[in-house]
């Protein structure tokens, strides 16, 4: 039989960003770890990894170097997750994060000190730290106005390479669109079937030999982010050499396939350094017993196994990935049911103006932690000594306007990781 | 270590169709020290599911009782019967009419459905039960020029939550089973993709094109065989391998020929 | 004698009905084989292989241990159940003997021994024990038949009158010699015959002794002294011993003689056992001309079929040979139940009532639909039980006549595709989802039939899906289309929306959820927990339940206008 109860040092809790960035410092550190969660929002991300990308937010300025953009925000927001880091720990978070990318077979680029510019699949402009080696040559092309092809493809929606060459005609008057139809497919189009058809070298010749006849005097070509899902980097070599010029993706609408490359990333090597995972599971219910420990009740619907843990650490998100839930009056915790920073009633968790560049007072609403990220009551005292949250269900920040999700997801992990090895420590020093 | 016994289910169309899967199966069992008692049982439901939900369940319902009336926690080398047990076990545990419906047509042959019966496919009895451990002593002839492409089938792996298999994102029971015999695994994205045999005879162009798809993935993987643990999986691969293809073989046939156990004729692949 | 003109006319209705049959062999369509050729053809071809069969020295080898193993010696039974090998072995053995040393004497016994005598030991213990057995294995079977639920189910009220004939001619034989034992008429007769005298006082002592030991009801009894019995003797042997052994031999008759003493005046004023002879006769003729036409006809089917069977599987048989033995399996059934027994989707008719799905049951359905006897609903019927056999073999297995049942299967598998009954997967295909949508809306099946799960009438099964179309992305079957709007119809995330706004029927005959490969893909991606394959699965289930449903309500009202399309207006969606 399944064992029905399971002892560990920390149970994370949420398998998105945070989550699985989270698991990775606690495997790092050597951690005995458990990860609970469905696995469904990674599926969510687009691909480039923000740091820092706009602030301040009611000005809608861009930042051009996200390090010293996070310096002015801690100053200038001190309640920011961000803030409660050291900036050497942000960086190395962020280094040793891309490292395993890079290893993982899915390198993403940086450019240093500078946030990159990144063409999106509405025709806009976004500044971004990392991106996946499969849109590197996007920025840099931008940057050039180099004549370059962008190829969209008949029967995929939301992306008309009509209507972001259109909208960029300012920027990028070279930008020359093409709509084709995609190798052995009509009628509407998935890009997750796309970039498993990609996978295959006979689909990746039969688009080279579609695209070549519009190359005409481009110097780079933009395609949607489909180019291969477990393959990328064979994908991309085998487009570059046969149509002779740089090949880049553009991110596209969600679920997006750069999204699923990442969580099947994790999914394939995250076991393999020791987590522990209980995927597709969620937590149904948690109490704590004896000693402090928590133990939390995890099943699909109803509850299948006992895990009892040293210490939790909660990476559950907000309103999608149910991490936070709004109720009639009130916005909830939904796993611990600890207090959260939010405006005073439902009247004012909205502006007027839907379209409010300052955003919504809802956006910040979240979990408020202390310095060593656990939860803080409303007077600001530290709940428990073994619990600890990371990730956009924090307080204090609006990832979504300020362009920092992947960052802060990254950073508050590692934060939230190193002051739960210390507390572990603490109590059963080695 | 006590002996390791199992009511043996192989499912309608093993013995007719594939029985080198079952003879294969047997003795590397029986090589492991495992016994295998035999009853007649009936279909385990999984093909009446695109019909009727209950007379599915039923069928289901009643192997797991047949089982539970004998003592003895099922084995079943096909991913898809052990997928149709689960769910009839997952939805007996469940649905409360269910059960009221399903015990009343029990309780004519005198049997009742018991919470808690064991069901294992072959691999986590050869995973859980036996272990990898076991399974490497008992090898006589590491298999370590073997480049093998694991097939997961869709049935045992998923929903998670109903067939408690693997990990349903991430697996790697087959992966632990094959590396026991020395063979190396070949990474390929469509590992955990569909054979395409549930359509076969129902859109047979649409089932030959998964099937077909998964082959050339795991040709281009660098696999020269394709594992299989699965009935209705095997003979999907093998109406549908081409030329060049790698070959589906069964677990039961690998293991066997790790073994070198005689009566399995292993002859026809150089492992 | 006029009952002889009965005899010959049941014997030329069983052969007629003999040869009518065996032509049948070569004319019904069964298979798709039967396309390809002509009966001639195939009458031919069977000719052939007997004759390769019996030239060739180990396929006649092999024929013969058929014939006695299996045929004579029932092995295949034996190795099933003991006790039914008990009853088939009394019954066929009982019967046969009993045509050959009583029905057929004076052809066989009589020739052979030139004292014969039916009246004469071994003969009358004989004839009497061989009834008893036959009439033992009659019980057994009836028992058989009564006792296992299985069995219970199957049995027709042919399988019963038939064992009921059978016990009719054992037992009508029985009441008959016993009636004739006790008959003083018959002793009158007999003394006019063999004596040759009519003078009572003459007689007397013969009366005396035959009263005594061969238990003649004489009214009023004769007097019985020593002297008139040693007198009696004397006759007996002068007359009569040539052709009579005691009565008491007689194991089935006697008893029943003794009984009938009381009233045997009764029975010698109505002249009964001439009326008793009538029936025996008449009923045994009656069996004569059923033969062919009942499964009595396995008499003669079932070796033919254990020797065909002998020489291999249908499957390996030549192309142009397998319509006739597959004929020739229809007509070798004994209806014995076997084959339900041991069915792998036998269950299933416990929640799905259609008899068809049991193979003993659906062996006469496609012999139907082979002879083109079929309306809609029963073909129908049929195509619903054939469709869920699995194809295990397990019938073929146990089937003790041999017959290739899961080549038939198979076989009629295609013909019911052919002839315009396919599965419901090849249904739906006819109709575009719109067109089903009309088709199956007025058709909800009543609430006794709703699954005990129910997943598309409950709202919490959708609430929270967000059409954020990962469902879609991770399909295979989606990503395999060239088109998936043209070739699916919808997309497994278009199909939730439609469960969102409770449009059933609308998505009920789209082809995306009959082209659902069943990996749950869908459902374990789902960021939202919805279960999308189950829902899939749950809309298939009650488009069968609707069309099944329809089919019932347009047989029972022929008036309707038509629900179901014929096969003829066959078309895809969008052509």
């Amino acid at each position: 039989m399944k064992e029905k109860e399971i002892a560990c040092d920390l149970v994370i809790i949420g398998t998105g960003m945070a989550g699985m960035a989270a698991a990775l410092f606690a495997a790092r550190r050597g951690l005995d770890a458990v990860q609970v969660g469905i696995t469904g929002e990674l599926g969510f991300a687009s691909g480039p990894l923000d740091l820092l990308g706009v602030h301040p937010v009611a000005e809608g300025r861009m930042v051009g170097d996200p390090w010293q953009g996070i310096a002015r925000l801690c100053r200038d927001e001190p309640l920011h997750p961000y803030a409660k880091l050291e900036i050497a720990t942000i960086r190395r978070a962020m280094e040793d994060f891309l490292a395993f990318l890079q290893t993982g077979g899915y390198p993403h680029v940086t450019l240093g000190a500078r946030n990159q510019m990144l063409v999106t699949a509405a025709g806009t402009r976004k500044p971004t730290y990392a991106v996946p080696h499969t849109m590197q040559h996007g920025p840099t092309a931008l940057a050039h106005q180099a004549p370059c092809l962008l190829v969209g493809f008949e029967g995929l929606k939301g992306f008309s390479a009509r209507q972001i060459a259109l909208s960029l005609e300012r920027h990028w008057p070279d930008l020359r669109p093409v709509r084709l139809p995609f190798p052995d497919a009509q009628g509407e189009l998935y890009t997750e079937h796309m970039a498993r058809s990609l996978d295959a070298a006979e689909t990746r010749q039969k688009l080279v030999d579609a695209i070549r006849p519009h190359l005409g005097d481009a110097q780079y070509v933009g395609l949607p982010a489909v180019l291969g899902f477990y393959r990328t980097e064979r994908v991309l070599a085998d487009l570059q050499q046969g149509l002779g010029v740089p090949v880049f993706e553009i991110p596209t609408m969600l679920p997006a396939v750069t999204g699923v490359r990442l969580r099947e990333l994790f999914e394939q090597r995250l076991p393999a350094m020791g987590i522990r995972p209980l995927w597709q599971q969620r937590v149904l219910g948690v109490q704590r017993v004896n000693g402090g420990r928590w133990s939390l009740a995890v099943g699909y619907t109803e509850a299948e196994r006992l895990v009892v843990a040293r210490s939790v650490l909660l990476c559950s998100g907000r309103f999608f990935g149910k991490g936070l839930h709004a109720r009639r009056h009130a916005i909830q915790e939904t796993i611990f049911d600890l207090p959260v920073v939010q405006p005073v009633d439902r009247e004012a968790w909205h502006h007027k103006d839907l379209l409010d560049p300052q955003g919504h007072p809802i956006n910040r609403a979240g979990v408020a932690v202390d310095e060593n990220f656990r939860p803080v009551d409303h007077q600001g005292n530290t709940l428990f000594p073994n619990l600890f949250a990371a990730g956009s269900l924090l307080a204090y920040q609006d990832w979504m306007r300020q362009k920092c999700g992947s960052g802060l997801a990254v950073a508050t992990a590692c934060g939230a990781v190193n002051s739960c090895a210390d507390f572990l420590k603490q109590v059963a020093p080695a | 270590m006590a002996a390791l016994r199992y009511l043996y289910f192989p499912g309608c169309k093993l013995t007719p169709f594939l029985p080198d899967y079952d003879r294969d199966t047997r003795a590397v069992l029986a090589a492991l020290d495992v016994t295998l008692e035999e009853s007649e049982l009936n279909c385990c439901g999984y093909p009446m599911r695109h019909n009727d939900f209950t007379a599915a369940m039923y069928c289901g319902v009643r192997v797991l009782a047949l089982a539970g009336h004998k003592g003895l926690p099922l084995l079943t080398p096909c991913k898809c019967c052990y997928g149709n047990l689960k769910q009839a076990d997952y939805w007996m545990r469940r649905s409360s009419d269910l059960r009221r419906r399903m015990n009343t047509l029990l309780e004519k042959e005198g049997l009742f459905w018991r919470e808690d019966l064991v069901v294992r496919h072959l691999l986590t009895a050869l995973d859980q039960d036996i272990g990898p451990a076991r399974l490497g002593a008992r090898v006589r002839r590491p298999l370590d020029r073997l480049k093998v492409a694991a097939h997961y089938g869709c049935h045992a792996l998923r929903p998670g939550d109903v067939t408690q298999f693997d990990n349903p994102l991430a697996p790697t029971i087959f992966e632990r089973v094959l590396a026991a015999t020395g063979a190396r695994c070949v990474e390929w994205p469509l590992r955990l993709e569909c054979c395409g045999q549930p359509l076969w005879e129902k859109n047979d162009r649409l089932a030959l094109a998964l099937t077909r798809r998964k082959l050339v993935d795991a040709r281009e993987a660098g696999a020269r065989v394709l594992a299989t643990a699965c009935t209705y999986c095997q003979l999907q691969f093998d109406q549908a391998r081409g030329p060049g293809d790698p070959a589906a073989v069964s677990v039961s046939k690998i293991l066997a020929a790790a073994f070198e156990i005689e009566e399995a004729e292993v002859s026809g692949f150089e492992f | 004698m006029r009952l002889t003109y009965f005899a010959y006319l049941a014997a030329s209705i069983c052969l007629a009905g003999v040869l009518y049959r065996l032509g049948r062999w070569f004319v019904l369509p069964l298979g798709p084989e039967s396309l390809e050729t002509t009966p001639l053809r195939r009458g031919i071809n069977a000719g052939r292989a007997v004759f390769a069969a019996v030239i060739h020295p180990r396929r006649l080898a092999l024929m013969l241990r058929a014939l006695l193993l299996e045929v004579a010696g029932q092995r295949q039974i034996l190795r099933q159940s003991p006790l039914r090998w008990v009853m088939h072995m009394a019954l066929s053995f009982g019967i046969l003997l009993l045509l050959l040393v009583h029905t057929f004497d004076d052809y066989t016994v009589a020739r052979l021994f030139s004292d014969y005598a039916a009246t004469l030991n071994p003969y009358m213990l004989l004839r009497n024990l061989l009834g008893l057995l036959a009439l033992a294995g009659v019980i057994v079977a009836l028992a058989r038949r009564w006792r296992d639920p299985v069995i219970r189910g199957t049995t027709r009220r042919a399988d019963r009158l038939l064992l009921w004939l059978l016990a009719a001619i054992v037992v009508s034989g029985a009441v008959l010699e016993a009636a004739q034992i006790v008959s003083p008429n018959f002793f009158d007769q007999m003394v006019v015959d063999y004596m040759g005298s009519d003078d009572p006082e003459e007689i007397a002592p013969l009366k005396a002794y035959w009263a005594k030991y061969f238990d003649v009801a004489f009214t009023p009894p004769p007097a019985a002294d020593a002297a008139a019995l040693e007198e009696g003797a004397q006759l007996h042997a002068d007359y009569c011993a040539s052709c009579h052994a005691r009565p008491t031999s007689a194991v089935m008759a006697y008893p029943l003689a003794r009984a009938f003493k009381p009233l045997a005046a009764t029975m010698a004023r109505i002249d009964l056992e001439t009326w008793l002879w009538y029936a025996h006769y008449l009923i045994s003729c009656l069996a004569l001309a059923l033969l062919p036409f009942t499964k009595l006809f396995h008499l003669l089917t079932t070796p033919l079929s254990l020797m065909v069977r002998a020489q291999g599987p249908a499957a390996a048989d030549a192309a142009v040979n397998r319509p006739a033995r597959r004929a020739m399996g229809l007509d070798a059934c004994t209806h014995c139940g076997e084959c339900s027994r041991h069915c792998s989707v036998a269950p299933i008719f416990q929640v799905i009532p259609n008899r068809e799905i049991l193979p003993s049951e659906k062996l006469s359905g496609v012999a139907r639909l082979a002879a083109g006897r079929t309306s809609p609903r029963t073909a129908m019927a049929l195509a619903e039980g054939s469709f869920i056999c699995t194809a295990c073999g397990r019938c073929t297995l146990w089937c003790p006549s041999g017959i290739d049942l899961q080549d038939l299967w198979a076989a009629s598998k295609k013909d019911l595709r052919r002839s315009g009954y396919p599965d419901p997967h090849g249904w739906i295909r006819r109709h575009s989802a719109s067109q089903w949508a009309e088709i199956l809306a007025g058709h909800a099946a009543p609430a006794a039939a709703k699954p005990a799960v129910c997943l598309t009438d409950n709202p919490n099964t959708f609430w929270a899906c967000v059409q954020c179309s990962t469902c879609t992305n991770v399909c295979p079957v989606v990503a395999v289309s060239a088109d998936p709007q043209r070739d699916l119809e919808m997309t497994p995330q278009q199909v939730m929306n439609l469960m969102r706004l409770q449009l059933k029927e609308a998505a009920m005959g789209a082809r995306m959820v009959w082209d659902c490969v069943t990996c749950y893909k869908c459902q374990e991606h789902c960021p939202q927990g919805v279960r999308v394959a189950d829902v899939l699965y749950e809309l298939r289930n009650e488009a069968c339940r609707r069309l099944s449903f329809a089919q019932e309500r347009r047989a029972s009202n022929p008036n309707r206008t038509t629900i179901i399309p014929p096969a003829s207006s066959e078309g895809k969606p969008g052509a």
